[in-house]
């Protein structure tokens, strides 16, 4: 993002970030616990609509990311109330896809997310 | 001797220029009158720039043009014209630091209240372009920055255009007396507007299309695409996000989610500003 501090580059856009396997860095080096919930985002953590695609600004560390349709759909459902499951299976349902299938991609998406400090991780 | 003081307000900065010359200078007062707002009452705190023969600085700068901003020398340039090259260039710096408004690297101009901005980095070719689409009867807004205020209407920055030896020759302005090189050895010149046959915007101009451009294709084509790709281009082209950066997020999705955002792949700038004025005109 321009010559000082948030960054938005075109390429950043879709999911965020840079796009390995998910792992979440608790103590123990596992993944998200089963039944753990994902999210809410952290109250510096801003949040807008362009044409119903969401876009973030961390008002901490000046830092802008920029969603596509799937990855807003995804954070739309970290609010702290899903789990990772849970928000792979309504997605499935609601794009009538196997969750299987869809799932490496929520799991990157959330990754990407909780790594740029958009979503808390441990 | 001819000293001359010129008060001037650019983007609500006011700036003082002091000439100091043998002989006045014809041309230096529509190039700045082309995009700042003469004043006639001096104010504090403004910004001061001179140009100043230099063998009135001692004998080393004998045959010399030196530039000052602030007190501060900025450049010693070998002739008179490009002095005021570097002049230019200092006070568009300094506008575009100082402005109020949020700021975004860009080239502007608009038909009927309805602005097109062309939001890309140094030597991308928004000048080029933007000079095109005068010469293609659209009004001519900027070409260095689309400065927004925080109701997301468009404050008109109309400098001198900066024109490459190349954007003159792809232009066909070989035969446009430019009285003025942007800087020494840049290679560059500054053509004020009005040589272009830019008019002014006749109303309030409110962004309507953001075009993403993309050089080096055969042929031009518009396709639209999603407005995140605007408002990502916005922020990243941003010159002064980073003062009220929450101000500058919600105003850049504003202006992103109001306008109509575009990819423009090209080679040619008047083929380009051509299938511009067609489709977006």
């Amino acid at each position: 993002m321009g010559s000082q501090g948030a960054q938005s580059a075109p390429g950043t856009q879709g999911t965020p970030g840079g796009g390995r396997p998910y792992t979440r860095r608790t103590s123990r080096g596992e993944g998200f616990l089963a039944g753990e919930r994902i999210g809410p985002p952290p109250e510096h953590i801003i949040e807008t609509e362009v044409q119903g695609d969401v876009s973030l600004y961390d008002a901490k560390r000046e830092q802008v990311v920029v969603l596509n349709a799937t990855a807003s759909d995804v954070w739309r459902l970290c609010d702290g109330e899903q789990t990772l499951d849970e928000i792979v299976s309504l997605l499935a349902s609601a794009y009538q896809a196997d969750a299987s299938t869809i799932r490496p991609d929520v799991e990157k998406t959330v990754a990407e997310l909780v790594e740029a400090g958009f979503l808390p991780g441990e | 001797m001819w000293v001359a003081d010129q008060y001037y307000s650019i983007l609500g900065t006011p700036m003082m220029v002091r000439f100091e010359f043998e002989e006045p200078m014809e041309g230096v007062a529509e190039l700045l009158g082309s995009f700042a707002v003469a004043e006639r009452i001096p104010v504090r705190q403004r910004h001061r720039f001179s140009l100043v023969t230099g063998a009135h600085k001692g004998e080393q700068h004998a045959g010399h043009v030196l530039v000052y901003r602030d007190c501060s020398r900025i450049a010693r340039a070998t002739n008179l014209r490009s002095a005021v090259g570097h002049m230019m260039a200092a006070i568009n710096r300094t506008a575009i630091e100082s402005c109020a408004q949020f700021a975004v690297h860009a080239g502007v101009v608009a038909r009927g209240g309805s602005g097109i901005a062309i939001p890309v980095d140094s030597m991308g070719g928004k000048s080029t372009l933007t000079a095109a689409l005068v010469l293609g009867g659209f009004e001519y807004v900027s070409d260095e920055a689309l400065c927004l205020e925080s109701d997301g209407s468009v404050v008109p920055y109309r400098k001198p255009l900066g024109l490459s030896p190349w954007s003159i020759d792809a232009l066909g302005l070989e035969e446009v007396a430019v009285p003025f090189p942007k800087g020494e050895g840049s290679g560059e010149v500054l053509v004020p507007h009005r040589l272009l046959g830019g008019s002014p915007p006749q109303e309030p101009v409110t962004l309507a299309h953001l075009v993403l451009p993309e050089f080096g294709h055969d042929e031009a084509s518009l396709e639209q695409v999603a407005a995140s790709d605007g408002m990502a281009t916005l922020l990243a082209m941003s010159f002064n996000h980073y003062r009220h950066g929450a101000d500058a997020f919600h105003l850049a999705a504003a202006v992103a989610n109001q306008a109509t955002a575009w990819r423009l792949r090209y080679g040619d700038p008047l083929a380009a500003a051509k299938l511009i004025g067609e489709r977006l005109g």
